[in-house]
């Protein structure tokens, strides 16, 4: 067929989405997931302009659209439904510091008996399509089993090579870093960066996706004082505001980063200052997921 | 290879899927990648074998796909974001825009109603651009598969929205487009 035109309608019919994309989460997840320490071209020359300043404008917005009592919250299309957050007894704003003692009184991390898993739940809403995708973990290293047997044996290797750590923690360990912050933020700040060097906001951004990574395969045995440990340093990041800000009526709470140029990235706070989420974007292009974590036999 | 291909691949994902879907299916397509390094086929670039990882990732959001070109068919508003944006905004060519937007929709209702190997090949022709051959490398099929999966889908696409069908399509020899 040498007459293109029906070509032509099916590039047309999603064309705005043609513009460079920042790509900027990607990246970070693609250096975290590979172990590379350097890029070809350094991600900081790409992502310097859209992490010129690392803002809290959804804190303003968010708290404005709420004290207008709008239904355009960004999170209100998913929190309907099936995809009501936990509620929240707790007051509706909160310093960062009252959050951090909230975490203190989160529930104990589950005893793991042998031959249990974690099985997280994922509830997705990418703009109002929704989907629940469920992954199980070996909690001896958070091994991800269900994936390729490859990238099983892989994440093993791991493992048994270079012991716990954030990406590939145990019970023990976890209990273990709560108290020692100092060695927590080192951990979370060690961002894989090209040679010219890191921000602080990229390091702030790559310990934001460690914190989300692990409250999402792992909240259940984590103890809350390295809950509380974690917000601790994630808010205390240089380069970072972070604000709380709340995003539904019911008194849920987010702690935000938003990336000049880029889409505002957000923790969602439930009980007990528990991550129970995150949302990225805002509007009517958003991709919003919920997190629970179990373990199963 | 990020740094050369995530632009590309991120493109046709997001024509897919939408944005934000794309962004971590950009991220999931290069730790794939990564993984199966040593799989990539030949000295020549690896675009192809990055499309076909990332085809077979958007196959866990076929039913979001589906469902949104039905719900842009039904509706004109794509639930990715915005309207069918086929023309400008509101000028003087309003009937123009109708009319534009009325063909998305029809084209929207045929992409949904495709079967799936169609439709991947459909759109890894369109949007990721790749010729017969490499289509074949993506989706590890056979040369002529690619020929007619990919007639086929665009005689349904032709037809939904009022092009005539091409009297070239016998000629049609599979070189690169």
């Amino acid at each position: 067929m040498n007459d293109l035109r029906d070509i032509d309608e099916i590039r047309a019919l999603r064309a705005r989405f043609d513009q460079p994309a920042n790509l900027t989460r990607a990246r970070a997840r693609v250096l975290a997931g590979t172990g590379e320490r350097s890029a070809r071209r350094s991600p900081v020359r790409s992502w310097a302009p859209a992490l010129a300043g690392v803002v809290v404008v959804g804190l303003v917005v968010a708290v404005a659209l709420v004290a207008r009592g709008t239904d355009t919250a960004p999170l209100r299309p998913g929190v309907t439904g099936t995809q009501s957050l936990p509620a929240s007894a707790e007051p509706s704003v909160g310093p960062v510091d009252v959050l951090i003692r909230l975490a203190l009184t989160g529930p104990a991390p589950a005893e793991v008996r042998a031959g249990q898993h974690i099985r997280s739940e994922v509830r997705l809403s990418d703009s109002g399509i929704r989907r629940t995708e469920t992954q199980l973990y070996e909690p001896e290293g958070l091994i991800l089993t269900t994936t390729a047997a490859e990238y099983v044996q892989q994440q093993r290797t791991t493992f048994a090579k270079d012991g716990p750590s954030l990406r590939h923690p145990t019970p023990g360990y976890l209990a273990g870093l709560a108290g020692d912050p100092g060695r927590l933020r080192t951990m979370l700040l060690d961002a894989p960066c090209p040679p010219s060097g890191c921000t602080d906001e990229v390091r702030a951004w790559f310990a934001w996706n460690l914190v989300s990574d692990l409250a999402r395969s792992a909240d259940v045995i984590t103890p809350p004082a390295l809950r509380s440990a974690l917000l601790r340093v994630l808010t205390g990041l240089p380069g970072v505001t972070l604000g709380t800000e709340t995003i539904d009526d019911v008194g849920h709470r987010t702690l935000s980063i938003t990336v000049k140029g880029d889409q505002t990235h957000r923790l969602i706070l439930g009980e007990h200052a528990r991550i129970v989420g995150a949302l990225t974007g805002g509007g009517s292009t958003y991709s919003l997921s919920l997190w629970t974590t179990t373990l199963v036999d | 290879m990020f740094d050369a291909y995530s632009e590309r691949v991120h493109r046709y994902c997001a024509h897919r899927v939408g944005p934000v879907a794309a962004e971590d299916l950009v991220a999931e397509v290069f730790l794939v990648a990564h993984r199966h390094r040593d799989r990539i086929a030949g000295p020549g670039e690896p675009l192809a074998w990055l499309y076909g990882i990332a085809t077979n990732l958007l196959r866990r959001h076929r039913r979001d796909e589906v469902r949104a070109y039905r719900a842009l068919a039904r509706v004109g508003v794509d639930p990715f974001g915005g309207a069918t944006g086929v023309v400008d905004s509101h000028d003087s060519r309003s009937a123009e825009r109708v009319d534009a937007t009325r063909t998305g929709r029809r084209l929207a209702g045929a992409l949904a109603a495709l079967p799936r190997r169609q439709r991947d090949v459909l759109l890894l022709f369109a949007i990721a651009e790749l010729s017969y051959a490499e289509i074949a490398v993506a989706l590890d099929i056979p040369i002529g598969s690619v020929r007619s999966a990919l007639s086929r889908a665009r005689a349904s696409v032709r037809a939904a929205i009022d092009l005539p069908s091409d009297p070239d399509a016998s000629t049609d020899d599979g070189s690169t487009p």
